[in-house]
């Protein structure tokens, strides 16, 4: 099968004010592949993020979306094949469950006033899926923080998107609903979704992808498998935290255990 | 039959009787039921005074309805009103230079309204300039409205201490919010600058919606948020300025309704939109005609009724919200 590549970043360069946060960054993202990003706080993940959703433009360098420039494409194009969850939301208006979802319909609307059986039943059915039908009637700002991430991602794949790229979606989880959304995230992956997640926990990052970009200081440190990427020299190297490396007994990917520096 | 047609059925009803009331109020409610019929009297009351003031404040009370439903999403601040962006600041320092030259006698029954309505969108283009350089940030806005309104209502104070006290006894009503010093001449020419923005506002319905998540977020629903936020500014300053170079100052009317419709529906704009509408335009058609009678012959300013009554439930709605 030949690969295609949905993402193609070229010497990307960024800075907020003088701060410099990507240094001439290269890197491919293939269609189809559950992709993770993964590096410390600050590497410049979140600004990698919103360069390849086009929300923010690089000093230097292009991004091609599909072989071509994302500069060219208009937002509402582009929203029906990316859909982009940001590190935070902040809810306000009171909105049912129900209906904060739905506005994610918006690229895909034909007129104002349009409200289609279909959209509500392809809502509905997106609900069932995350387990969040029995939020339908609650109000978007009484919900838990862990309940409204789940509607934050459901909100996303109503979007009905090609791509979906999420910065550390699961980091308000308790273990059962990180690996709940992941296990989604996977089945949503094999119907052919790309998946591109940042994820701060080294081990989920191991589990459920298939190629892993680790970032360090504004650039790629590594990418590839994750037995390629997550050894204990690279991780050493870039978090300048000590670990061991095992192998999980089940699914035999990567295993990272942190050393603490008490017991060195 | 669910909430949202319940909601609708009621304020159609509401709508129907503020507008009974406030026509037939006073004496008149037998001559009104029995129709056409009326007494010559009646008939010049009815055709001059009471009809234009009814539609007037349907017009008014829902405009500054649907603008703090706008104001609302875009600022994402529940608070948020008509007046937040410094309108009413503005407005008042364009009537009061407008008094003070005696514009209305060189030109028109007009020259109020207009330079109301050039001082409003002075100060929002002020408030427009300096958050646009800040990405529309929600907090930067509000706090520049609040602080281009305090630097006009102080320019309205100096105008008031360096002149005759007696010509600025105009501006304390209009500041107070009145509907009494409508043009009815012009009906149907004010019945179309109201309508046409809130039009606009109803078919911006779902773009709305989607600048109510933000910025960042807008972007990636597809919708240019600065193109956004430019043009629901547009609209909504356009249709604050009518309201108050017309009106006056009405307060609460566009902050209470909106808030109480989205805790009563909680659906997206479309809906809050239009039921805002008919509850704003029956509110202030209530309080204008308790305004007219609580302690006749004296009339009220609108703005007194609606600040008191609206305030209080506020207060009512902050602290049961713990």
């Amino acid at each position: 099968m030949i690969k295609e590549i949905l993402f193609s970043l070229k010497d990307i360069s960024f800075s907020y004010k003088d701060k410099k946060v990507l240094r001439g960054l290269n890197l491919d993202i293939e269609k189809g592949v559950f992709t993770g990003i993964i590096g410390p706080n600050g590497s410049g993940k979140s600004t990698l993020i919103r360069i390849m959703a086009g929300f923010l433009t690089p000093e230097e360098g292009t991004v091609l979306f599909k072989g071509q420039d994302i500069k060219k494409y208009h937002v509402k194009d582009l929203a029906r094949d990316i859909a982009v969850l940001p590190q935070s939301m902040d809810v306000f208006y009171p909105y049912k469950v129900e209906d904060f979802i739905a506005i994610a319909r918006y690229p895909h609307l034909q007129w104002s006033f349009s409200n289609a059986k279909k959209d509500s039943d392809f809502i509905a059915f997106i609900m069932e899926i995350m387990e969040i039908s029995y939020l339908k009637d609650r109000r978007i700002t009484e919900l838990s923080q862990g309940e409204a991430q789940r509607v934050f991602i459901a909100q996303c794949i109503v979007q009905d998107p090609m791509v979906i790229l999420l910065d550390e979606p699961v980091s308000h989880f308790d273990i059962k609903y990180q690996m709940k959304t992941l296990e989604i995230l996977d089945s949503f992956n094999k119907e052919g979704m790309t998946v591109v997640v940042v994820l701060h926990d080294l081990n989920l990052a191991s589990e459920f992808c298939k190629k892993i970009v680790l970032i360090s200081e504004g650039a790629i440190y590594k990418e590839g498998e994750p037995n390629e990427v997550l050894t204990y020299e690279n991780i050493e190297d870039v978090y300048k935290t000590v670990v061991v490396v095992k192998e999980n007994p089940i699914s035999g990917k990567p295993y990272i255990i942190p050393i603490s520096k008490r017991y060195l | 039959m669910n909430r949202i047609k319940i909601t609708y059925l009621t304020l159609f009803f509401l709508l129907f009787l503020s507008v009974f009331i406030s026509l037939g109020y006073g004496k008149g409610f037998y001559e009104l039921l029995k129709g056409f019929s009326c007494s010559e009297d009646f008939c010049y009351v009815l055709k001059k005074i009471r009809i234009p003031r009814t539609i007037f404040a349907l017009l008014i009370g829902g405009s500054l309805s649907i603008c703090g439903v706008t104001f609302q999403s875009i600022l994402r601040n529940n608070l948020a009103e008509p007046y937040t962006l410094g309108i009413s600041g503005g407005a008042s320092f364009g009537i009061a230079l407008s008094l003070i030259f005696e514009l209305n006698s060189k030109a028109g029954p007009f020259a109020n309204p207009a330079m109301g309505f050039l001082g409003a969108m002075c100060s929002t283009y002020i408030v427009f300039l300096l958050s646009r350089k800040r990405f529309f940030d929600p907090n930067q806005i509000i706090l520049f409205g609040i602080v281009v309104s305090l630097i006009f209502s102080s320019l309205v104070f100096f105008l008031f201490s360096i002149s005759d006290p007696d010509r600025m006894h105009g501006i304390i009503l209009w500041l107070m919010g009145d509907l009494s010093g409508f043009e009815s001449d012009f009906i149907v020419f004010y019945i179309l600058i109201f309508l046409i923005p809130a039009f606009f506002l109803f078919f911006l319905n779902k773009e709305l919606d989607v600048l109510s998540l933000g910025y960042e977020k807008a972007r990636y629903l597809g919708l240019n948020p600065d193109t956004g936020y430019r043009i629901f500014f547009i609209i909504t300053s356009l249709l604050t300025a009518f309201c108050v170079s017309v009106a006056g100052i009405i307060p609460f009317v566009g902050l209470i309704v909106p808030h109480i419709l989205k805790i009563v529906l909680g659906t997206g704009s479309k809906h809050i939109l239009f039921t805002s509408y008919l509850a704003g335009a029956s509110l202030l058609i209530l309080s204008d005609t308790f305004s007219r009678y609580v302690l006749y012959p004296l009339e009220l300013p609108v703005g007194v009724v609606t600040g008191i009554s609206g305030g209080t439930i506020l207060l009512l709605l902050l602290l049961k919200r713990r």
